[in-house]
């Protein structure tokens, strides 16, 4: 009784695993089918097949006189007249600044951590990419004396060079726990006619640095 | 284990290093703005030069899709204000994003020692904030010369608002 017992047991276990091991492999080769065959069966079959004829004539003919124009949407229809307005727009007024003089100029503010690096890096290329007129700067506020030196050389070797003169970084003090007129003064001095000013930033507070920026 | 890391996320946020950046970030815009304003282009001694500049801030997060101009004319972006209003950047006509924390810069502090002095808001109603003073955020578009006398006058304000 006890050898039939083992014995339908493991003819059970047998074939239960004859049956998993089956339907995994019918799950695999239906998974290969969706991750591989499916794609690559939409991505041939949408793209026209012009290469094999070239550039030749009867390619242009028998290819290019059958394309129909892509079916639009009114929405699409109406973003897209809406972006040749725009782009007619900024045609005009760049040419209506011919005074030399930036018309624009974009400014962000950041502090001076890695993560804000990256958020800049990625701004700048919007700029660059959305085609924005003029100068774009960067304000960094609160970079202690080495991320200042890191900081500028990585925007001049990695941002500046995307639009030479018109990326700009501007350094700032570290504006936390401000009490203007109590932790803060900030103090203009004209000097010598040669140098337009010298601004002075008097930090009272002793966590503070001080630092005096010459501008000529 | 499991129970010590569900809150550290939380903890994070108000870890002594962000709570100084949430603290500087809100002091940076208007300090730093002005700032590079005074040092940068030379306001105000400098100001007949950048005056009619039209000047975008924005913050980090943001990305543009298309570039901005100063006149909104041909454009389709909502206005909060039906009728009679520009739809070009000029002095006196700077242009800001709705946001939509509502009337809290009012109610939410006291407004006369925020606005020290002869200011409008402090006789200014609820209704015609709503209408008119809806809480805006980036992107500001300004002139270089309404640009200066917002951040001077932002900086004025923001200690004090902070304060409250």
């Amino acid at each position: 009784m006890l050898i039939v017992y083992k014995r339908s047991r493991l003819t059970r276990h047998h074939h239960n695993n004859f049956l998993r091991r089956f339907i995994l492999f019918v799950m695999g080769i239906l998974g290969i089918g969706v991750v591989v065959v499916i794609p690559w069966a939409f991505t041939t079959l949408s793209t026209p097949p012009s290469s094999s004829l070239g550039n030749s004539p009867l390619a242009i003919e028998g290819h290019l006189m059958k394309q129909h124009p892509p079916v639009r949407s009114a929405k699409e229809v109406n973003a897209v007249a809406e972006e040749q307005k725009h782009d007619t727009l900024l045609k005009v007024s760049r040419e209506q600044d011919s005074s030399g003089r930036d018309k624009y100029h974009t400014v962000f503010s950041t502090g001076c951590s890695i993560f804000q690096d990256w958020q800049s890096y990625v701004l700048f290329y919007h700029m660059l990419h959305s085609g924005q007129e003029g100068p774009v700067t960067r304000i960094a506020s609160g970079c202690n004396s080495k991320d200042s030196v890191i900081l500028r050389k990585v925007f001049d070797e990695e941002i500046a060079v995307m639009a030479p003169g018109r990326f700009r970084l501007h350094l700032t003090p570290d504006f936390a726990r401000i009490k203007p007129g109590i932790n803060f003064k900030y103090v203009r001095i004209e000097t010598t006619p040669n140098a337009r000013g010298v601004t002075q930033h008097v930090f009272t507070s002793q966590s503070y640095h001080c630092g005096i920026h010459v501008r000529l | 284990m499991t129970i010590l890391a569900i809150p550290w996320p939380a903890l994070r946020r108000f870890s002594p290093a962000n709570v100084l950046f949430f603290l500087s970030a809100q002091f940076n815009k208007p300090y730093g703005m002005k700032h590079w304003m005074q040092e940068a282009l030379g306001y105000p001694d400098n100001h007949k030069e950048h005056d009619d500049t039209i000047i975008i801030l924005l913050d980090p997060d943001q990305i543009l899709v298309r570039a901005f101009t100063d006149d909104f004319t041909h454009s389709y972006e909502e206005w909060r204000v039906e009728n009679k209003f520009k739809l070009k950047v000029e002095h006196g006509s700077p242009f800001a994003a709705n946001y939509g924390y509502g009337l809290q810069w009012k109610r939410n502090v006291n407004v006369s020692n925020v606005f020290q002095g002869h200011s409008p808001v402090i006789d200014m109603t609820d209704s015609e904030a709503r209408d008119y003073y809806w809480a805006m955020g980036p992107p500001y578009i300004a002139t270089g010369k309404d640009m200066y006398t917002l951040v001077r006058r932002w900086s004025e304000i923001v200690p004090r608002v902070h304060d409250e």
